[in-house]
Parts: structure tokens; sequence; C-alpha cells
């Protein structure tokens, strides 16, 4: 495969690039799902192909294709360096990357049980038999269940000498029980991934989630509506996952600072001045970007640009000390990249993208947190999710709740949602738990969205249930 | 891009492979073409080919669906044999009926050689417009700019054989400073991309941008509000994907299920779906090859309908109203159309006493569905509107509120319609600007 690549690269070099990289990716995606207990559909797709990126007078050039042959290759390296061409007569500024040094080498998933071979009646088996657990409680309506599987197999070469190898294994589950009654209609779900294999999901309880999903669906209709206050908030591991994603993620990308994604995806609260002298949060906030925890949506051995996975601290006990970025990026604020550039297909170009992102675990548990809130709600599970485009504004409404007096639960609510300000969330944050077995847990999420042609990124996220004090809760309709 | 007739010629290879009692077989062409730009420079740039083949097999109700994207003899055996393989392990899909039955679809025009042949340099020269109109008046263009050529061909063993090549082109821009926080926005859809006129697209965006410098803060709650057709397409974005889906209304998950024949909006709402409108990113049928129908869907504010696909339409003993998407949702609608009023944005503006101007919205969300409460936060041009002028720039508002209660608000439509993208590229609607009388903010940014 190296030897094909290359033939891009020295087409590319022969008509002038200054540096050139191909990428080709074959990907295998395996979708079973269940409705019901009887199957709503069995896909398997595959599609492969190659993306030649070439670097002419500090502008960028991409064409991919999916025909895989010399005659091909060197077509999409002349089409590449044409591009760049155009790109280079309208630029302020030519583009620069980052040092790198080359590597060649190889990386895979580490799986026990790989989906792909198991028999499909295994598969299919485990899907009905959670709707059916889901459906034993009389008021769900719709009980749907849904197993992932997916393959990549990725070479990369570039003109500076890197030939990387990978092979990564991602599986997933998604599962909801909706049910409908007292004129009303609520839903429970559970979703994770990871990179591994389908011990991924024998090491879960699943039966029994599903068992209580369908439950609390049922029990959702006819609980009280969550009061419109502002008071403490605790968020389970879950919605705290998704917060991270969207109001730390996402304003750490270096390309949104630089104003890549102003018109779609948005920009960012963080500017460079704030690097290192900008509270983000509370001293209880320490936020880390790690490529290399086993099992991570976001783990690798190398970006789409051939940057090593590494760990870098974000947050660091509240003070913001580093963006998420790539080797275009980090050169232009005189850095060099942490290795975030990651493509979704071999049609699409590196994006600065999430790797896995995770707030480290505190020194309390659930229930003393819990014990120590004299007034509260604990919300739990992602329902919705908006921010302003520089991430500052945002508003979640999760899937259930839990109001919480003089330190005990009291009683279930429906259609909780909270709304406040980054900075002022993050810095209310006073209690992180973590200390007991279990309550951090690195939540995979493959649907991150971003880009134009629009990428798909499968990063992932790591909390445990946190507290936040004087948060605007219920808010809206 | 493969052509009419090579595609019927690999596609009928596929079917003569498979000893399915049905089956059904797509290609899907892509020639896609974008530039990207941040700063007044171009800093993303990139072309990509790919055609997929999707395979359907059916034996007795049991189905299996496979895709690759090789078109050779080995390609084509692995996905038959793949999707073969599926549909013998399933068990039955006990609300399967048949695939579609063959329907006749019109001929129309939606390819367009100029968009097709777009090259790097006139992407780059379209882009260069756009930034002129901002260095003019020192200021930053942001954006991107596509064409795109894309085939859709549908062959099935029942004897539907539909084949299609259609272009659009897209150019949008959010143009600002570093001096102040305020933007602008404007956009230009079409599937000639000779309709689009770049220095316009940056004229209207440096306008906005220049009137932003400065927003002040505002008290949140109950406002009149002017929606441009920009901010309208997210409001409509929610009817579209969560009521005007077919598998949701019998599900019961869409906000029509238990609605139709019902008033749900001001009777000055209408909207239906009609793919057949030239003003629309038109076409004639959908991914399973069934000729698109036009369907009313609010009709004087009453729910008339949805959408349907094959699978869905068979479920109730009807017929698939073409409105299939890549994989089973029920169907969607993906050419809605807005009737127009007679009014203008100036004259919402001039009828409006206390009220807020609205560009666009962002990363808008639906918290409760069944009741279409849409959340989101504006962006690139909120204004205070006072005695029917607008007074000054206003700081970004999060607004929080039913779509229906906002539309049975409506006091005045314009009558001009513009061709509008949604902020999450769900749907490309045919929309007026509206103006309401009642609108809910919750929250406000620091920008």
């Amino acid at each position: 495969m190296k030897d094909l690549l290359k033939i891009a690269l020295d087409e590319a070099q022969r008509l002038g690039a200054d540096y050139a990289d191909a990428r080709y990716m074959k990907r295998q995606h395996e979708p079973i799902t269940t409705k019901n207990g009887a199957v709503q559909s069995i896909a398997r797709t595959e599609d492969s192909g190659v993306g030649v990126r070439v670097l002419v007078k500090g502008g960028w050039g991409f064409c991919s294709s999916s025909v895989m042959t010399p005659e091909e290759l060197r077509r999409c390296a002349a089409e590449a360096v044409k591009i760049a061409r155009a790109s280079a007569s309208v630029q302020r500024d030519p583009i620069v990357l980052s040092e790198l040094t080359p590597v060649v080498d190889k990386y895979k998933s580490t799986v026990k049980i790989d989906p792909f071979e198991m028999p499909m009646e295994d598969k299919l088996d485990l899907l009905k038999s959670l709707d059916e657990e889901m459906k034993s409680h009389d008021q769900v309506r719709v009980a749907t269940s849904m197993l992932s599987a997916l393959k990549y197999h990725k070479w990369f070469v570039s003109t500076e000498g890197s030939e990387i190898e990978q092979e990564i294994l991602e599986t997933g589950i998604n599962i909801s029980a909706t049910a409908a009654g007292n004129n009303d209609v609520q839903r429970r779900s559970f979703s994770d991934y990871s990179q591994a294999g389908f011990e991924f999901i024998t090491s879960m309880d699943l039966a029994g989630t599903a068992r209580s999903l369908g439950k609390e669906a049922v029990e959702l209709l006819t609980a009280d509506v969550c009061p419109k206050t502002k008071t403490s908030l605790i968020l389970g591991s879950s919605i705290l996952a998704l917060q991270i994603h969207e109001s730390t993620g996402h304003p750490i990308e270096l390309d949104r600072v630089l104003g890549s994604e102003a018109t779609y995806a948005g920009t960012s609260f963080l500017n460079p001045h704030m690097l290192g002298n900008y509270q983000y949060g509370s001293p209880d906030v320490t936020l880390v970007a790690d490529a290399t925890i086993p099992g991570g949506l976001g783990t690798f051995g190398w970006d789409d640009e051939g940057v090593p996975a590494q760990r870098t601290t974000i947050v660091d006990k509240g003070l913001f000390v580093n963006y998420l970025t790539s080797r275009e990026t980090a050169a232009a604020i005189g850095q060099k990249s942490n290795g975030t550039a990651r493509a979704d297909s071999w049609s699409n170009i590196p994006l600065v993208r999430m790797v896995n992102i995770s707030l480290d675990p505190g020194d309390w548990t659930l229930d003393e947190i819990i014990k120590d809130t004299k007034h509260g709600v604990f919300m739990e599970q992602p329902k919705s999710w908006s921010l302003d485009d520089k991430r500052l504004n945002f508003h979640f409404s999760t899937e259930y709740a839990y109001e919480i007096e003089d330190g005990s639960i009291t009683k279930l609510l429906k259609n909780p949602a909270y709304t406040d300000m980054t900075t002022h969330f993050w810095n209310a944050c006073d209690a992180v738990s973590g200390k007991q077995d279990g309550e951090w847990h690195l939540w995979g999420m493959p649907s991150c969205a971003k880009g134009e042609p629009i990428q798909i990124a499968h990063p992932a996220h790591g909390a445990a249930p946190a507290r936040f004090r004087d948060i605007k809760v219920g808010v809206g309709e | 891009m493969i052509g009419r007739d090579k595609s019927f010629e690999v596609m009928e290879h596929v079917l003569k492979q498979t000893g399915a009692d049905q089956a059904e077989v797509r290609l899907q062409g892509e020639n896609f073409n974008m530039s990207r730009f941040a700063r007044n420079t171009i800093h993303q740039n990139l072309t990509k080919n790919n055609a997929t083949l999707t395979l359907k097999v059916v034996f007795g109700k049991k189905i299996g669906t496979a895709t690759v994207n090789r078109l050779d003899s080995e390609g084509i055996k692995q996905l038959v044999e793949t999707a073969e393989m599926l549909a013998k392990l399933q068990e039955d899909n006990r609300d399967f009926v048949s695939l579609p039955e063959p329907t006749d679809h019109q001929d129309m025009t939606n390819y367009y050689a100029a968009t097709a042949t777009c090259t790097p340099e006139e992407r780059a020269k379209t882009i260069e417009a756009v930034i002129n109109a901002a260095d003019k008046v020192d200021y930053l263009a942001y954006g991107s700019f596509f064409t795109e050529t894309s085939e859709l061909a549908v062959l099935s063993s029942l004897g539907t054989r539909a084949y299609n090549q259609s272009t659009s082109s897209y150019l949008r821009t959010v143009i600002g400073n570093d001096r102040d926080p305020g933007t602008g926005y404007a956009d230009s859809l079409s599937r000639n991309v000779a309709d689009i006129d770049a220095a316009a697209v940056g004229e209207e965006a440096v306008k906005r941008a220049l009137l932003s410098q400065g927003g002040r803060d505002i008290t949140t709650g109950e406002y009149e509000v002017v929606f441009t057709p920009y901010a309208v397409s997210d409001l409509i974005r929610f009817l579209g994907y969560l009521g005007f889906n077919g598998g949701a209304v019998q599900d019961g998950r869409s906000f029509m299920s238990s609605k139709m024949g019902q008033q749900i909006t001001g009777s000055n709402i209408s909207i239906w779906d009609d793919a057949y409108n030239p003003h629309t990113l038109n076409m004639p049928f959908d991914m399973e090859g069934v000729a698109k129908q036009k369907i009313s869907l609010i009709e004087d504010g009453i729910a008339r309908g949805a959408v349907y696909d094959s699978f869905a339409a068979h479920k109730d003993g009807n017929k698939s109203t073409g409105h299939a998407m890549p994989r089973y949702v029920g169907g969607l609608p993906a050419n809605m159309v807005m009737a127009a009023g007679s009014s203008s944005l100036d004259e919402m503006i001039k009828n409006t006493k206390k009220g807020i101007y609205i560009t666009r919205f962002h990363y808008t969300h639906c918290p409760e569905p069944m009741e279409v409460i849409m959340t989101g936060t504006t962006r690139d041009g909120t204004y205070y509107i006072e005695n029917g002028e607008i007074k000054h720039p206003i700081k970004n508002l999060r607004m929080t509120d039913s779509v229906l209660r906002v539309l049975s608000h409506a006091s005045l439509i314009s009558a001009d319609r513009k061709l509008q993208r949604d902020w999450w590229s769900t749907f490309n609607s045919l929309l007026p600007a509206i103006k309401v009388e009642k609108c809910k903010f919750t929250g406000a940014t620091t920008f």
C-alpha cells in the first residue's frame, strides 16, 4: 500500500508541492437495529479510498478518490496541486506547518472478540432480549436497540518520511425505551462506545440497564416537572461528559479560535492571550486531553498528520493552559502540534478534533455530595444541548432528574433543563466525585459533527458526578 | 460521474447476481468541490469523488442491505454476498410488505453545466469578491463555497428504473473584525452557480456587520420578533424533522400524531413539500426511485399530513409519497415550501413597536419535541426595533419557545421567499420572512 501511496507523493513533488501526504482508509461499519423485538435493519457498509493533501507556496490543496490505481493517484496529486495554487492566490499569510519528526510504525487496537467475526444470531439475540426487557413495562410503546461495530484500516505516508499503519476497531450500543401515557411521552436511553471488541458489550449488565430504562420511562410519565429555580446542580457522569464535550472540548479547538469554522460550527471565547492566565474553572476543575487512554474512542497511535498521540493538560486546577492543535494551527501560535488532527474518512481533510477529554476525578463520592447538599437537583442523561457560537451561553436538558432536600433524594422530576455561561459554570464547581470505584467513567461519543463538508468524529469523555452551585434550572417553557 | 448508461449497466449486473425474491440497487455518485476561507485567506480547499452501490435484498420478509464504494466485479460480488448473507440471518420483519412498485416521475431541469464545470480558480475568484467587499471597510471575511454534481440511480426487480444527475452550489459568509464582536451574515444557494452573486452576498454581510457594531444588553422576556428567512429555516427544521416524518407520526413520536385536522398554528401558515418547485433543490424521485408527490403538511394552520417512504406507507396500507432517505427513517420532507404573504422586511420593522430582528440562529435544539420547544442563540446580526425603526444592535439572545406557539402569533409574512438552508444543513426550504407578535427569550450572551 505504501508504495502505491508514494506514487502520489512523487507526482505532487514533481509538480511543485513543498509538502504532500497521502492517506488511505478502509472503513467497515455494521449497524444492527431492532425495534420492539423485531429486526429493524442489518446493514454493512464498506468504503475505501485515498486522500492526497499538498502544500504549494503556503496554500492547501486536497483531492480524494475511491479508485486506487497508479493513474488515479497521479491524477489526484495533480488536481491537489492545482487546487493548492488556487488557494495560494487568495491568501494573506502563507500556511506553515509546525515541526515533526517522521516515524515508521504501526498501531492496532486491543481486541478480544471481533464483532465482525461473531455469529449474527448472537448479536440479534442480545438486541431482541434488550427490547423485551424494556417492553416488559406496559406503557413502553417503543423499545429500540442498536449495536454498532466499526473497523478502520489506515495508511499514512508523507514527503517528510512518515509511514504509519493503524488498525482501529470500535464497538458500541444504544438502547432506548419510549413510554406514552398520562398525556405525555417520555424516553429513557443508554449509549456507550469503546475502542474494543464485543467484550466491551458483555462487560456491562445491559439486561439490568434495559429493565431500568423501561421502568424509568414509565415513572417519568407521572413525575413532577422540574421546577424553575436557581439551585445546586449535581450532574451525573453521562451528562457531565457531554457538558465537557460542548463547553470545554469545542472551545479549546485552536482552528475554531483562528476562525476556520466561523460560518458553521462557530468560533471560541478562549483567545490566545488567555493562555496561562485565564481562570476557566474552580481549583476543583482539571481537564486533560489524552489520546493514550486504553479503550477511548479518542485513542490512536498517531493523528492523521502523523503526530504521536499524547496527553495534554488543558485546564490545570481551573487555569486555562492549552488548546487542541494541528500542525498548521500550532504553528500559528508558535507551538508544536499536540496531535489532534483527525479526518473521519479518506475523502475528508484532517481537522482539529477532540481526543479523550476528561475531568480528573475528585476526592468526593456521589453519596457524600448528595448528603452535603441542602437543596438541589441531580440531573442525568443528555436529551438536548445548545450553545452559542463562541461556546459561552448554553442550555442542556436531560432525560430525568431527582430533587434533593436536606441531603437526600426526595422525588423524580421530568423535563429537567439547566442553563448558564461556561466560565461561571465551571467556576461554580465545588465538588467532584470519583473517590469510589465506578464513579469516573469514560463515555464514547461517536457523533461529533464539525467542518464543511461535515465530518463526524469519535471522541470520548471521562467524568464522575460533580456539583455546581447557583445554577438556573428548569428554564424555558 | 458514472453516467446514465454505465449506471444502469452496473446496476443490471448487480440485480442479475442475486437470487432474492425482491431486490433494489441504488447508485450514488458524487463530485464535491469546496473552498473555505477565514481571515480573508482560503485555508481549506478540496475535491472529492466517490460512487457507492447499495443493495437491498428481500427473501420473503427478510431484508438485508449492504453498501460498497467499488463498482468492479469483485466489489459487486462482495456486495451481493453480504446483502444476501445478512438477509438470510434475519427473522421475518413483520411490518415489511414489499419494495415500492414503479412510479412515473416527471423530467425536470436540476443540472447546470456551469456548476458542474466550476474550477478551483473560479471558486477562488468568487471568494475574492466576498473578501473584496469586506476589505473595502477593513473587515475580515470567513465562509465557504461549494459546487457539487450528484447522481442518483435506482433499479429494482419490481421495475423501478430512475436516474437523475443534479448540481448545487452554496456560498456563505460571516464578516466581522477584530475590534468588535459584532458580525454579519449572508448566503446564497442554487442548483445553478451562475445565480450566485458573490459581490451581493459580500455586501449584504458587510451591511449587517456594520450595523452590528457595539451590541448592547437587553432584558430577556417576551418580544415582537422579525425573523429573516435565515432564521425561519431553523424554526421549520424542527417541524420537518420531528413532525412531518411519517414514521414518527406512526409511532406517536410526532406532535402531529394526535392532531391531524386540528389547528396547530395561525391560519396564515401553510407549509407543503414540493420537490417539483423549480425554486427549491428540485428532485424528481427519492432514494427508492419513487416519484415525489406534493404533500400538504400544514394548511391554513391545520395539521394536514406527513411524508412517507415505502416501508412506513405500506405499514398503513398506503403508497410511498416519495420521501425515502438513504437509511430508513419513515420519510423526511426534503423540499419544504412555506406560503408567501404580502409583506416585506421593511414593513415588518415599521410595524414593530418593541421588538427584535433576528438574522439567524446557532446550534438550535428541541428539548421538548411534542410541544416543539426550540432553544438556540441568535448570531450575526441581532437588532433592537423600537417604534418602527432599528434602534441599535444587541448582544445575542437565547430564544426558548414553542415553534407552534410562535407560528400561532405570526402577523406578517413576506411576499419574497428565499431558498434557505438551516443552520444544521438538515433541510433546504423555500421560505419567507415572518413577523410574530410574541416570542420568548430566556438568556443572553456577552457578545
